[in-house]
């Protein structure tokens, strides 16, 4: 008794041994659905999976593969981009991707080629955040270090200089990626089997430009159900029903 | 149309002269232009034909005879005076009326004015007189002479204000087929009593008939009808049918009929009894449609359809086909055709060449020139370009095909052959591109490159560190870290500096030496006090000139300072009380001594007050 009054949580050891074999068992019931060929029942057991313990690049995919098995080419190249977001160098998530991507939108023209773009996402926002971080955290070592004690012996001041070196350029080049990736922040992925982007925001609005299922979307001001988007390399812009989408990185949730 | 030309008088001598004169009219001043509008007019309506002249003085007009059959009227005239910019011309017009009851082609010989003395010619003029507007058009036969027995109204009660009837003009056959324009005769039957004002125009009822070139005028007659006298207004059109099977021709025509009341009067007013009652009713008059009123439409017979057939109805021949001689491969020339006949004209599709292999046509230019004010005859006249391919002498005729309705078959037309010889390198046409599958078969299913994976990854979020305000906080802790690194890093340098360890040991040393000089000052110690107070100055002047205060002596001051310096003074004295004592009970130089330290002090800058004084 004195040692729970003293660690407390140990209280909660009971529970997450409960929930380690509920998650083991939801996930092998995705995973068997989805190997028996029952695709809607796997998309709804990982979406639940998703929902409830958190996404995994595995568990996107996974879901992702079923919509597309499905023919639900949006949500399908939605969790393959979420997938990406999260493990942007797997190839099988790429591949997948692609697919998803040609067959929701034939006409449209794959990425191909090594683009600054593409440069950019061979590491994810996350690990660019991280890099940057670290760069930062280099740096105030370094400078703590020589503030308060100098690099006296040549060793030293090598080692320092080498610190230096890694963490200006980590935070330099993490910084310069995390900048030309703001945006998206604010991408979307269009779920709509036949979305029409409309000139304003209600449903007898004109159609305003060509849209596609799967497509990315710049997401704008939201007015009462409808969210105004733009489309990227292109001049057209107009509004869509908010269920017509979906954020590609979800907004945050508070508690 | 613009015509000015100078003619010869009969006499040599005089010809020359009216044609010189003629000129210099014309290049002076004198303009002449004529116009015929419209070119063709339906026999019995005119057309007017405009003499004007700008600048001249007219002194005589003679009008030429007018061919056999062809009315000419006026002239009238009209005169116009301009002054534009200050320039003042004036103009004559001359008009006349021209036309004709007989249809044909009119050649109007040339007017001859004179001019300012110049006899002038006009141009000659050509008029085409179309049949009459309420005529039968070409190949329709008239109503008046068929000796059709007349139609019985349709019902009693529509017979009352009128009616219409529905006919085939052609007699022969009973019938008419898709996408023919079958020449009808529509009559409106107005009792003779009555007075009708039309409001609308004829127009089919249903979808399953379509009314085509209607003639504008309709023909006026009067007809009897079982015992009922009619007005009979007749209209001259074409009928086609899109579907088969048999119908009525549905017709209608609005119309505003006042007939007098058949009723017996009610009162005894005697103006009912002189004019009768009249009553007046807005009616649509209707053709019948009963089943005696059927046609039967009949669909084109799928045997024997030639594959150039584009839908044309009618009696078409050749009137005219033209095809250069001489070619060579690879050049285009100029193919023209003319189509004349009686049918559906737009519909005929321009001719093919024949034999068309080793031949490239492509699409012309096609006119139609009506031949009745109907268009059910006509001349189509086509123009198009033909590439032959292939050297060699061919004998080339132009095709096309037709559905003859009389005869009721596809008819083909050809021109006479031709010979044509081409030169020229043979030109190897690309090869063929494969016609592609009429009935695509589905696109396969996609597959994904893929196979989903046997093991679950990490849980992570899928909000990257970077949106996350633990981010912001991360990298603002870093860089206060490193803001305080570089802070301490300045502190300690500047503990570090040899320099301003050195000045402050010798602010330390002065200071010290200043405040020992005091004390001694304060105890009557003169030696002591000047001792104390050359080691200030030492010290002073070490820091100043960089060099170790105590080798600092009085000839050393004499080489940097002024003769008169305080300070050399100051060292005089002390060498002075260092090496001979004062006297006892001599009085005490301390406070010039002081008052002389205070001025060398000052003079290296030390601030006044701050060299060793006594309390």
């Amino acid at each position: 008794m004195s040692l729970l009054r003293r660690q407390p949580w140990l209280l909660l050891l009971p529970l997450l041994a409960q929930a380690a074999p509920l998650q083991a068992s939801s996930a092998q019931a995705a995973q068997a659905a989805l190997a028996a060929g029952d695709f809607a029942r796997a998309a709804s057991a990982y979406q639940l999976l998703i929902d409830a313990e958190g996404p995994s690049a595995s568990r996107l995919y996974q879901l992702g593969s079923a919509h597309f098995a499905l023919g639900q080419f949006g949500p399908a190249v939605l969790a393959f981009e979420r997938a990406a977001l999260l493990a942007p160098r797997a190839a099988d998530i790429q591949a997948n991707l692609q697919q998803a991507r040609q067959s929701a939108a034939p006409s449209a023209v794959p990425e191909t080629g090594l683009t600054l773009a593409a440069a950019l996402r061979w590491l994810s926002l996350n690990e660019w955040s991280w890099l940057a971080a670290a760069g930062c955290a280099g740096l105030a070592v370094l400078s703590l270090a020589w503030g308060l004690r100098g690099f006296p012996s040549p060793r030293a001041a090598r080692a320092a200089r080498l610190t230096l070196a890694l963490s200006l350029s980590s935070a330099v080049l993490a910084s310069g990626a995390l900048w030309q990736r703001r945006g998206e922040a604010h991408w979307g992925i269009v779920l709509d089997p036949d979305p029409v982007l409309r000139l304003s925001p209600f449903a007898e609005a004109a159609p305003a430009g060509p849209l596609h299922t799967g497509g990315r979307i710049i997401l704008g001001p939201r007015v009462q159900g409808w969210t105004r988007v733009a489309l990227p390399e292109s001049p057209s812009a107009g509004w869509l029903p908010n269920t017509a989408f979906a954020p590609l990185i979800p907004p945050a949730t508070t508690p | 149309m613009v015509a000015a030309r100078s003619l010869a008088a009969r006499r040599p001598l005089r010809r020359v002269f009216s044609l010189l004169l003629a000129c210099a009219a014309a290049l002076q001043a004198a303009e002449i232009t004529t116009s015929l509008e419209p070119p063709a007019v339906p026999a019995g309506q005119g057309a007017t034909l405009t003499i004007r002249v700008v600048g001249g003085n007219v002194t005589k007009l003679t009008a030429a005879d007018p061919p056999p059959n062809l009315i000419l009227n006026g002239p009238s005239q009209g005169r116009e005076i301009r002054s534009i910019n200050g320039v003042t011309t004036a103009s004559l017009t001359l008009t006349y009326q021209l036309g004709s009851l007989t249809p044909g082609d009119y050649a109007i010989a040339p007017f001859t004015l004179v001019v300012d003395g110049a006899e002038v010619q006009t141009e000659p003029f050509q008029l085409k007189v179309l049949p009459s507007a309420s005529q039968a058009p070409a190949g329709l036969a008239s109503g008046a002479g068929t000796g059709a027995p007349p139609p019985a109204p349709p019902t009693a009660a529509q017979g009352d204000f009128g009616f219409l009837t529905v006919e085939l003009a052609s007699k022969s056959r009973q019938h008419i087929w898709v996408g023919e324009i079958a020449p009808v005769r529509i009559q409106a039957w107005i009792p003779s009593e009555a007075r009708a004002n039309f409001s609308s125009q004829l127009q089919t009822v249903g979808s399953s008939f379509t009314l085509h070139h209607l003639s504008d005028q309709p023909q006026q007659s009067v007809q009897e009808s079982q015992g009922q006298a009619f007005r009979v207004l007749t209209w001259y059109g074409g009928l086609s049918a899109t579907k088969d099977g048999t119908y009525p021709p549905d017709l209608s025509l609005k119309a505003t009929v006042a007939r007098r009341d058949p009723s017996p009067p009610k009162g005894n007013s005697p103006f009912d009894a002189l004019f009768g009652r009249m009553i007046q009713q807005d009616v649509v008059l209707r053709s019948k449609t009963d089943p005696s009123a059927n046609l039967e439409i009949r669909p084109l017979p799928e045997a024997d359809r030639p594959p150039d057939f584009g839908g044309a109805v009618g009696k078409f021949s050749f009137a005219k086909a033209l095809i250069p001689s001489d070619w060579r491969t690879g050049e285009p020339q100029s193919i023209a055709a003319e189509i004349t006949g009686e049918g559906n004209f737009q519909l005929l599709q321009q001719p093919t060449l024949t034999p068309a292999a080793d031949w490239k046509t492509y699409s012309g230019s096609t006119s139609f020139a009506p031949g009745d004010l109907a268009s059910f005859s006509g001349t189509s006249s086509f123009r198009f370009n033909g590439v032959p391919s292939r050297a060699g002498a061919y004998d080339l005729h132009l095709a096309f095909s037709f559905f003859d309705p009389d005869q009721g078959r596809f008819q083909t037309a050809e021109s006479a052959p031709q010979k044509v010889a081409i030169s020229g390198p043979d030109v190897i046409p690309p090869p063929p591109v494969a016609a592609p599958d009429p009935t695509p078969a589905p696109p396969p299913k996609a597959q994904l490159p893929a196979p989903p994976r046997p093991q679950d990854s990490a849980v992570a979020s899928l909000r990257p560190l970077v949106f996350r305000p633990a981010f912001h906080q991360i990298v603002a802790n870093c860089a206060a870290a490193a803001l305080l690194g570089l802070l301490l890093r300045g502190t300690r340098a500047r503990w570090a500096n040899p320099q301003r360890r050195a000045r402050a040991a010798q602010d330390r040393a002065l200071r010290q030496a200043l405040d020992h000089a005091a004390s001694l000052a304060q105890r009557g110690d003169a030696p002591g006090f000047f001792a104390a107070g050359r080691r200030a100055l030492q010290a002073r002047l070490a820091t100043l000139w960089q060099r170790p205060g105590s080798a600092l002596a009085l000839a050393d001051l004499a080489e940097k300072l002024p003769p008169d310096s305080p300070v050399i003074a100051f060292f005089r004295q002390a060498d002075q009380a260092a090496f001979s004592p004062p006297m006892p009970f001599a009085p005490s130089p301390l406070p010039e001594a002081q008052a002389l330290l205070e001025q060398a002090l000052q003079s290296l800058n030390i601030p006044s007050g701050s060299a060793a004084s006594p309390p």
